[in-house]
């Protein structure tokens, strides 16, 4: 026992006498040794080949003059490929699933099985619609965004990309590798937030997830789209109508990427400041990407992965959404009584009750948000010619169709611009919400991430309707 | 209502004035945190730690200069020092405040929590330096005896703070301190830093402002009663005594110390080829240990390759890997031509 506590006392000193720099001896050492043993037994057969076409192709991509064109070019070819790409297979499998399939099953449940109206309407009309909807919109895109975007990784050029950012992203207190993060998130905003595990600093990595929302996901250029050619297009004439409403919607992905810096350089400097920060970006060879297995791990490990995650989350929604356009209390619908109870605060933010209770209601994925909207809209304002009844999402081929129904609802340009404002800054969809949990561990963090963005925002269109109203 | 001028006034004194004035570092939710009252319990500790303090610096310890450092009257610390006498915590000889047996365990228990928690802020968080010493002040009240040992088990049981103090063990003293204050060095004397003492704030803040930290070594230029000028990792940094004072060294043989080795990585130009001797002792925690797993250890050859459209960061070859660093990390890793 005395023996023990004296071997104890003799360490203890020795630690006090060792002091703080052990761990620095330990790597050097293992270095030292390391380096030894391959100096003796590693023969290097003069292959600077490699190297040397390596360091040729980063002079040019990462140099003052190229890099960043060389960026933007292959980031916007991506993004135009994934949304051109991706407008015929989403027509085609919508007219499967929506237009063929939904009607069949709907005569099938409700006819040759003889269910109760209400039956068919929860089952076909509200889980089975919102399901097809969803992964007619989202599963185009992602096949193609993915693989390209990870064949891009693959090679070994996005590290690049995070290297010519990485000064941008340090000003606003973040690491470079949140400019793939937030590529990423141009897709999905659930796999932007999955991807930020390749930023190993803690205070980063969070600022990446929690400012990943600020891109603008696959689900809301749609929206985008549309409510720019109704609303700021037509304020052009006919021939710059396209150039003008293409341009709002990119002014729109630029303000998010703009708000996405502003957030994290905010964040960094307050709630994030107690984080551990580090910074470390390897630059690895380039290699020859692998196709096929990129092929088949990006769309089983991220494609399949986020639209199996938005399934579950879109079918219970279906299912309210039916049930609030179909409860009746008083003879008027729960969806009803909403919008007539939200229009008066809504009107303070430009917006209306039918676009608050969209978003409430659409959380699951931004793809239903305008299906949503518009079958509200009819219902609120009894146009009784379109949509296929109370609780049942559609969504019109013709643009100047759905313009009428918009405006038959009382929208100005200005619900338009608030809208498309509204569509960036407003919370991530339950998908990322859940993903945001999962990857963070933290309810602290997903509130934050999910409030930060709705307030704003609020605040946003708050403001932009009263100084509208003050010039106009 | 429908006024939008109205309403657009309305909106910034309710989205931006009203959280400014409640949530910003001068805000009324600081303000309250901070004006909070110090509890019983938190004056004994306090006084303790002082006491402590008194013996270990071989300082007399008084009601006066234990009522200044608690920064209460001195009516209110004699309420405090009878509390200590009735707990058995101390005792009096003359007018000299000391510790019984169950006093210096309760002290030593106190500074081990501030101490574990200074090195947990330094090390796993990113908290700026100078809230080290405030957060540990309030923390150290709080934790209890086996979080303190968890806390400890974390950390890897360290043995110093971020100051360079020892932490003393569980049941155990601390060992004798070490070092002479700088003040006592002579003109090319060579030596490395041990020690720098955290109060007052407002030395520390210029001393930390300096980016001084324990394990730097230094060269005295020239010491006299004005002002004493050394050179500490490359820089020339200028002090007056009373603040190195507060700075603690031991003296090392002149061969240790080349002043060559203090080029910064950042000054290497493209395509030139050197060796690493060190990383700064101001990067830490993961940062510190991120570094030396990519190998950026004494003697590892290294070549700047090139450069990020703004010039920052900067891609290295070292260990046969491309890295990108940062300015603000390749100020801090130093390196020899070769």
């Amino acid at each position: 026992m005395e023996n023990k506590n004296k071997l104890i006392a003799a360490a203890n000193n020795l630690r006090y006498e060792i002091g703080e720099n052990l761990h620095d001896y330990v790597i050097e050492s293992i270095y030292e040794e390391a380096s030894d043993i391959a100096s003796k037994s590693v023969k290097n057969n003069g292959k600077t080949d490699k190297f040397n076409l390596d360091a040729k192709i980063d002079k040019i991509v990462t140099s003052r003059a190229w890099g960043i064109p060389i960026m933007l070019f292959l980031l916007a070819t991506v993004f135009w490929l994934t949304i051109e790409g991706s407008n015929v297979p989403s027509a085609f499998i919508a007219s499967i699933l929506v237009e063929s399939l939904h009607p069949l099953l709907r005569d099938f449940v409700g006819i040759t099985l003889g269910m109760p109206w209400w039956f068919t309407g929860v089952l076909i009309d509200g889980a089975y619609l919102a399901m097809a909807w969803v992964v007619s919109v989202m599963l185009p895109p992602m096949a193609i965004f993915f693989p390209l975007f990870t064949l891009l990784e693959d090679f070994g050029y996005l590290p690049r990309v995070a290297f010519n950012m990485d000064n941008a992203f340090r000003k606003a207190g973040a690491h470079g590798k949140q400019a793939l993060t937030m590529s990423m998130g141009f897709g999905c905003n659930a796999a932007g937030v999955i991807a930020a595990r390749i930023i190993d600093s803690p205070r980063e990595r969070l600022l990446a997830i929690i400012t990943n929302n600020f891109s603008l996901c696959n689900g809301r250029w749609p929206t985008q789209i549309l409510i720019s050619t109704i609303f700021i297009g037509a304020l052009a004439p006919p021939y710059l109508a396209g150039i003008i409403s293409a341009g709002a919607v990119v002014t729109v992905a630029l303000l998010g990427i703009g708000f996405s810096l502003l957030l994290s350089w905010s964040l960094s400097k307050t709630v994030l400041r107690g984080e551990v920060s580090t910074f470390s970006l390897e630059l690895p060879p380039y290699r020859p990407p692998l196709f096929f297995r990129t092929l088949y791990t990006s769309l089983i490990d991220r494609t399949l992965f986020v639209l199996w995650r938005a399934v579950i989350f879109a079918v219970p929604a279906g299912v309210v959404i039916w049930l609030t356009g179909n409860i009746e209390i008083g003879g008027v619908s729960i969806a009803e009584h909403f919008i007539l109870a939200a229009d008066p605060w809504a009107i303070f933010f430009g917006l209306n009750g039918v676009i608050l209770l969209a978003y409430i209601i659409a959380i699951p994925a931004n793809e239903i948000v305008i299906p949503t909207i518009l079958m509200l809209t009819v219902m609120a304002t009894k146009v009784a010619e379109v949509g296929s009844g109370a609780g049942v999402m559609f969504e019109l081929d013709s643009v100047s169709e759905t313009s009428a129904i918009l405006t038959a609802g009382g929208w100005t340009t200005l619900t338009g611009i608030n809208l498309m404002l509204f569509s960036l800054l407003h919370n991530p969809c339950s998908t990322t919400i859940y993903t945001i949990y999962k990857e963070t561990g933290s309810v602290k963090w997903t509130a934050v991430a999910t409030i930060i963005p709705l307030l704003l925002g609020f605040i946003i269109c708050f403001f932009v309707a009263q100084f509208w109203r003050l010039l106009s | 209502m429908d006024n939008p001028l109205l309403l657009i006034f309305a909106g910034v004194v309710l989205f931006i004035i009203t959280p400014y004035l409640i949530f910003s570092d001068k805000g009324i939710f600081n303000k309250y945190r901070k004006s909070k009252k110090l509890q019983d319990k938190e004056f004994i500790e306090n006084a303790l730690k002082f006491v402590y303090d008194c013996e270990y610096r071989g300082a007399a310890c008084t009601i006066n200069s234990l009522a200044g450092n608690l920064r209460i009257t001195t009516d209110h610390c004699v309420i405090i020092v009878t509390e200590l006498l009735r707990l058995n915590l101390i005792y009096k000889i003359d007018d000299r405040i000391v510790l019984t047996p169950e006093g210096r365990t309760y002290a030593l228990r106190i500074i081990r929590i501030h101490r574990l928690w200074e090195k947990y802020l330094a090390d796993k968080t990113g908290i700026n330096e100078k809230e080290w010493h405030y957060q540990a002040e309030i923390q150290e009240h709080i934790l209890s005896e086996n979080e303190a040992d968890e806390l400890s088990a974390i950390l890897g049981n360290p043995l110093y703070d971020p100051h360079g103090d020892p932490i003393p063990l569980r049941d155990g003293e601390i060992p004798p301190k070490k070092g002479i204050p700088l003040t006592r060095l002579v003109d090319g004397d060579f030596a490395e830093i041990v020690h720098i003492e955290d109060e007052p704030d407002t030395i520390y803040a210029q001393l930390t402002a300096l980016d001084l930290h324990p394990g730097m070594k230094l060269r005295i230029i020239d010491s006299n009663t004005q002002k004493i000028v050394f050179e500490c990792e490359g820089d020339e940094k200028i002090l007056s005594p009373i603040f190195c004072a507060n700075i603690s060294v031991v003296k090392i043989e002149h061969a240790q110390l080349q002043v060559k080795e203090y080029v910064p990585l950042s000054t290497l130009e493209e395509g030139e080829l050197a060796k690493i001797s060190g990383i700064s002792k101001s990067i830490r925690g993961l940062q510190r240990r991120r570094l030396l797993d990519l190998g950026f250890v004494h003697g590892s050859e290294i070549i700047k390759e090139f450069s990020s459209p703004n010039g920052d960061p900067v891609a290295f070859r070292i260990k046969n890997s491309l890295i990108a660093l940062r300015k603000e990390q390749s100020d801090k890793i130093f390196i020899e031509r070769v």
